[in-house]
């Protein structure tokens, strides 16, 4: 089989601990380019490097309180670039903000658990 | 290698099309030259039949088509039994090409008037055997079945052996239907003996075949895979592929249902061969869903052997196969223009998608089954207009029909009268053309005024249509007010029975309490069923999502309706399938009410035998959705099959003189079906008059949380009403009687100081007197409500009296009510009718006060678990690192450094009273609990945090948010 095409891919979430696991599980069979931003707002002055794939979190403003949130993040991403693959991730099974997520563009909605690593790797690997 | 392979099964796969489209093709080819050199149209008739039933799998809009030439055909030749013929063929394209049963049903019932006017006894044999299985496809199993039996009589009389056989396969089918093995079996070996003798091989495979689905409804799959295999080789021998093909795809089916996969879709692709050689488009495209099922059910099998084996582990690559076969599967259904099929293959795929998180895709198959669902509603709306307007051209025919053998006959009694008298001719004459006249007229007036009256009445259906809503609405609010007005002096009456109770009665006094007691109980348990239904039907009712214990909430049922079963000497059953687990989420007090609900009404149709409750797993697994089927079977009076219907509506028994023999209110049922309607489920009902009915309806649940589920019901055990000890209460209610029930149950369980005030301003005058811990407030009083008031304090008085804690006391439990309760600055509401656990525990609740069965509960809990075992669990870590000692460490290390910190902002947040911050802390780790294998601790996280952000916080926040820090101390001294 192909080794997979190495990507560029960004990672939105304030919590160090998944960013950190989510990038070894990334770059462990492929070396893909990952890049990590603790806000939206660091993510979005940093689109014009043309990343593939970004996966980004749900609830972003629990540190700093004035920060924007996932949702408005994807909005301003699709925007202006309305072909980039986003992946949303949440701490919450709740249908309808997976589905308000899906109409407004992301890719897929991932609930942070057991098996999210795998399924987002899985996922990098068919765009 | 791979792309080879690809392109070599495309290209047999095409051949495999190819010659399955030359076979049926070379038969119709065949048939049409034959067509074209015959010289005799009776036998035009023959061959126009022959294409028709030929087309009936390949293209029934062709087969309609060579059924009507062959019956305008063999119409004008006035040859019968063609005709007979003629209208069986075409209906049968319709009963299964079309799914039309209205047309079928037209076309076969011309046929057996046909047979019956020329006395063709195996005509009618078979157009009675055609009737009955029309009607079976409409689900009318008496009429079947009555049919059934005509057609196997005149089969008997006439001694027609493979008539027989035919009319007894269909006869079990209709017993199977209603569970009726011994009989069904009866029927189906009478069948096979017959076919036996004749050496009719196809019929004794479809026999055989038969029996194996009774002995898989009977779950013994040993002998259906016997059955079913025998019954292969006889199709096989008998050269029927189409038959061997469905054969071969009911054992695939089996199997997939014992997770044999392999073995299943080695069954399903045999099957799939030889439907493709037949060119039989729409067992291909069922097929392929039953395959595309199949391969996600690999990809989503807890044991993964298989899907090791066949994908090397890969579930993405499962899912993406058994996707390709749903769209293999939709092309034909959208070629077919099966918009029923297709309807039902994007939901199934919906529903798959969701359950494995794919919600894009769920989303997108979900989009085209809401426009096929819209199309198939056009649909129906269109078939029903066809109706009425076929039923409108069908009285017209009638008019001008008769009208003409009025003519005809005129004009022979002028021919007679011609031969007699010239001199009467010119008479006669011109009388006829004044009939002729006035019959035209009248006919042409018979037409206007029919379209006239067919107008009107659309427009009165109509009209009558919006009174019946409007009273329908008039009703609804009604009944909502009504059962309103009554709860408020229930309150007192069950109240202040309880309080007499509790006084210790003489015998005789205690024996009349009783009396009151279960009375009152009976009066609400009937002004809530009213209530309920007016909710439901206004799409007020709202179902909880909540853990609770399945074999609990049956028992409950059986436990309430066990004196009863016992006092006609029933048997009271329940049986829940070892598969499902015990803790399910869903909501107990509905699924109680409708099981309640359809076992009391067996038992009171029931005099003797057995009631039984049964719970089986349907379909799913307890790692996802479960499809959990519960039955409800009796064997009592049975429901008469023209009345099955009537059974939900409200209001209606049976018979209506059975209200006054068996009580209640008739509301049961129909608030059974709508709330079971509502979880998205339908309940159905099988009967047997005489001998039993059986309801049953299947719902999803998903697999709860024990530990949930014991700090839910330990909060509604009984409360120690001492808790409240030195508590100052006001109480304000413009009932007296009610507030005597609350002064006195608060007094009778607890030392506490209690102030009355009848409305709101005397609520507020007694406020700035005295000093109150709590207010219990009544919503509706005269002159200033419970509203106003709450407003008035919360705005006008002083601080700290104007934070007061305000209990609402209502006996509305809608929604919309207890939002206004919250807008006017209430802390919470307790609903009347109250218990005195409930008016104890809502006090406490506001105040903050520990509830002291709960606190043992958690007490015993912590204990428990910090001595046992570890909380953290480093297999996870371990799995993630892939072994990798120093990226565990990492981690590790990295779960040390934030530990602190979350423990000093939670603290700190907890003494602000800033819950929001806590959430939001909570809310960082969550990534965190995983990866330490701190999957108790995660889950607490998750509740803790949606219990800080919600307005309503449980009482014990502050001890459970002590108790999670605790587990995070723990986890730093075991890591470390």
């Amino acid at each position: 089989m192909d080794l997979d095409k190495p990507k560029k891919i960004f990672i939105v979430d304030d919590d160090a601990m998944l960013t950190e696991a989510l990038k070894d599980y990334l770059t462990r069979r492929t070396p893909n380019e990952i890049h990590i931003f603790s806000t939206g707002e660091d993510c979005l002055r940093h689109l014009s490097q043309n990343p593939d794939v970004i996966i980004l979190d749900y609830y972003l403003n629990t540190v700093q309180k004035d920060a924007a949130n996932g949702m408005e993040i994807l909005q301003v991403i699709k925007k202006h670039y309305p072909d980039l693959h986003v992946i949303m991730l949440s701490n919450q099974e709740r249908y309808a903000i997976a589905l308000q997520t899906i109409q407004k563009g992301a890719e897929q909605y991932v609930i942070k658990d057991e098996n999210s690593f795998g399924k987002i790797a899985a996922m990098i690997r068919e765009f | 290698m791979k792309n080879k392979a690809i392109l070599f099964i495309a290209i047999s796969m095409i051949a495999i099309y190819a010659i399955g489209q030359k076979q049926g093709q070379a038969r119709i080819d065949s048939l049409l030259q034959q067509l074209t050199r015959s010289k005799e149209d009776s036998n035009k008739v023959k061959l126009l039949n022959d294409l028709s039933y030929t087309y009936r799998t390949i293209n029934s809009d062709e087969g309609i088509k060579f059924g009507m030439q062959s019956l305008s055909l063999a119409g004008r030749l006035h040859w019968k039994p063609g005709m007979a013929k003629a209208n069986v063929v075409t209906g049968i394209n319709y009963h299964y090409g079309k799914a039309n049963y209205p047309k079928a049903l037209e076309y076969y019932l011309q046929s057996l008037k046909i047979n019956e006017e020329t006395g063709n006894k195996s005509g009618i044999t078979s157009s009675l055997n055609r009737l009955g299985l029309i009607y079976y496809s409409l689900s009318e199993y008496a009429k079947a079945l009555d049919y059934y039996q005509k057609s196997l009589r005149m089969a008997r009389e006439s001694g027609d052996n493979t008539a027989m056989q035919d009319v007894m396969i269909n006869l079990g089918d209709i017993y199977q239907k209603q569970h009726d093995y011994p009989k069904t079996l009866d029927y189906f070996n009478q069948a096979l003996k017959i076919n036996q003798a004749i050496g009719n091989k196809t019929g004794c495979a479809r026999a055989l075949n038969a029996i194996g689905y009774v002995y898989r409804l009977k779950k013994d799959f040993v002998k259906t895979h016997q059955y079913s295999e025998e019954a292969v080789k006889y199709y096989e021998s008998d050269g029927n592929k189409q038959a061997m093909a469905a054969e071969l795809e009911d054992i695939g089916d089996l199997y997939r249902q014992e997770a044999e996969y392999p073995k299943a879709l080695k069954y399903l692709f045999k099957a799939l061969r030889l439907q493709k050689e037949l060119n039989d488009k729409r067992s291909v495209s069922y097929n392929y869903g039953v395959i595309a099922y199949t391969y996600f059910l690999i990809a989503t099998d807890r044991n993964k052997t298989i899907l090791n084996k066949l994908f090397a582990g890969n579930k993405p690559a499962a899912i993406k196969r058994s996707l390709t076969y749903v769209d293999s599967s939709v092309a034909i259904q959208k070629e077919l223009g099966d918009l029923y099929l297709l309807q039902d293959t994007y939901i199934s795929t919906s529903q798959c998608l969701e359950q494995i998180g794919d919600y894009k895709g769920a989303l997108e198959f979900y989009k085209n089954y809401i426009t096929i669902r819209d199309s198939v509603f056009n649909l129906e709306k269109d078939k029903k207009l066809t109706q009425l307007s076929m039923k409108f051209e069908f009285d017209k025919k009638q008019a001008t029909d008769s009208l003409q053998h009025a003519v005809e006959n005129n004009l022979n009694q002028l021919r007679l009268q011609k031969q007699k008298t010239f001199t009467y001719a010119g008479f006669i004459g011109m009388a006829l053309v004044a009939f002729l006249l006035f019959v035209v007229f009248r006919n042409y007036n018979n037409q206007r005024k029919s379209n006239l009256r067919l107008h009107a009445a659309q427009k009165e259906i109509l009209e009558q249509k919006e009174r019946a809503e409007q009273s329908e609405k008039f009703k609804q609010q009604f009944l909502a007010n009504m059962s309103h007005e009554i709860r408020t002096p229930m309150n007192a009456v069950m109240g202040m029975t309880n309080l007499l109770i509790d006084k210790d009665p003489r015998s005789d006094q205690q024996h009349y309490l009783e009396g009151i007691k279960k009375s009152s109980d009976i009066l609400l348990h009937i002004i809530n069923d009213i209530l309920d239904l007016s909710k439901i039907e206004s799409g007020k009712m709202e179902l909880e999502k909540t853990d609770f214990s399945l074999r609990q909430t049956i028992e409950q049922v059986i436990v309430t309706l066990r004196h009863k079963a016992d006092e006609k000497g029933l048997y009271l059953l329940s049986d829940i399938d070892g598969r499902i687990p015990d803790v399910l989420i869903g909501d107990p007090v509905r699924l109680n009410q409708i099981i309640l609900n359809l076992a009391g009404n067996a038992i009171k149709f029931t005099e003797k035998g057995s009631v039984q409750i049964k719970g089986i797993l349907a379909s799913g697994d307890p790692s996802s959705v479960m499809n959990i089927r519960f039955l409800v079977i009796d064997t009592g009076i049975g429901i008469p099959e023209d009345k099955l219907e009537t059974v939900f509506e409200s209001f209606r028994q049976v018979n209506a003189s059975d209200t006054r023999k068996y009580g209640g209110t008739g509301l049961g049922l129909s608030i059974s079906r709508q709330l079971v309607e509502l979880y998205g489920g339908e309940i159905k009902i099988e009967s047997v008059e005489g001998a039993g009915t059986t309801f049953s309806f299947a719902l999803n649940f998903q697999t709860g949380s024990a530990e949930r589920l014991l700090q839910h019901t330990s909060s509604q055990a009984n409360m120690d009403g001492r808790i409240l000890n030195g508590l100052k209460i006001l109480i304000a209610d413009d009932n007296e009687y009610n507030r005597i029930v609350a002064y006195d149950t608060l007094k009778s369980k607890a030392d506490v100081e209690i102030e009355s005030a009848s409305n709101g301003h005397e609520a507020i005058e007694l406020l700035k007197l005295h000093d109150f811990d709590v207010v219990l407030m009544d919503v509706q009083m005269p002159e200033m409500n419970g509203f106003e008031a709450t407003r008035l304090i919360r705005t006008n008085l002083p601080s700290p009296k104007k934070d007061i804690p305000i209990i609402a006391l209502t006996a509305s439990v809608l929604r919309t009510d207890l939002d206004k309760c919250r807008q006017a600055g209430m802390n919470s509401y307790i609903p009347k009718p109250f218990n005195a656990s409930q008016l104890i525990r809502g006090i406490a609740e506001v105040l903050g006060i520990k509830i002291r069965t709960l606190e043992n509960t958690i007490e015993e809990k912590k204990t428990g678990s910090s001595d046992k075992s570890l909380v953290t669990d480093m297999s996870y870590l371990n799995t993630f690192c892939e072994g990798d000692r120093k990226k565990m460490q990492k981690y590790i290390a990295m779960f040390l450094q934030s530990a602190p910190v979350l423990l000093e902002k939670v603290n700190a947040a907890l003494a602000a009273d800033d819950f929001i911050m806590v959430a939001d802390q909570l809310h960082g780790f969550k990534t965190k609990f995983i990866m330490m294998g701190m999957k108790n601790t995660g889950s607490l996280s998750l509740i803790l945090e949606q219990h800080c952000r919600s307005d309503s916080k449980p009482a014990t926040i502050h001890s459970d948010i002590k108790a999670l820090l605790r587990d995070v101390e723990f986890a730093v001294s075991e890591l470390k």
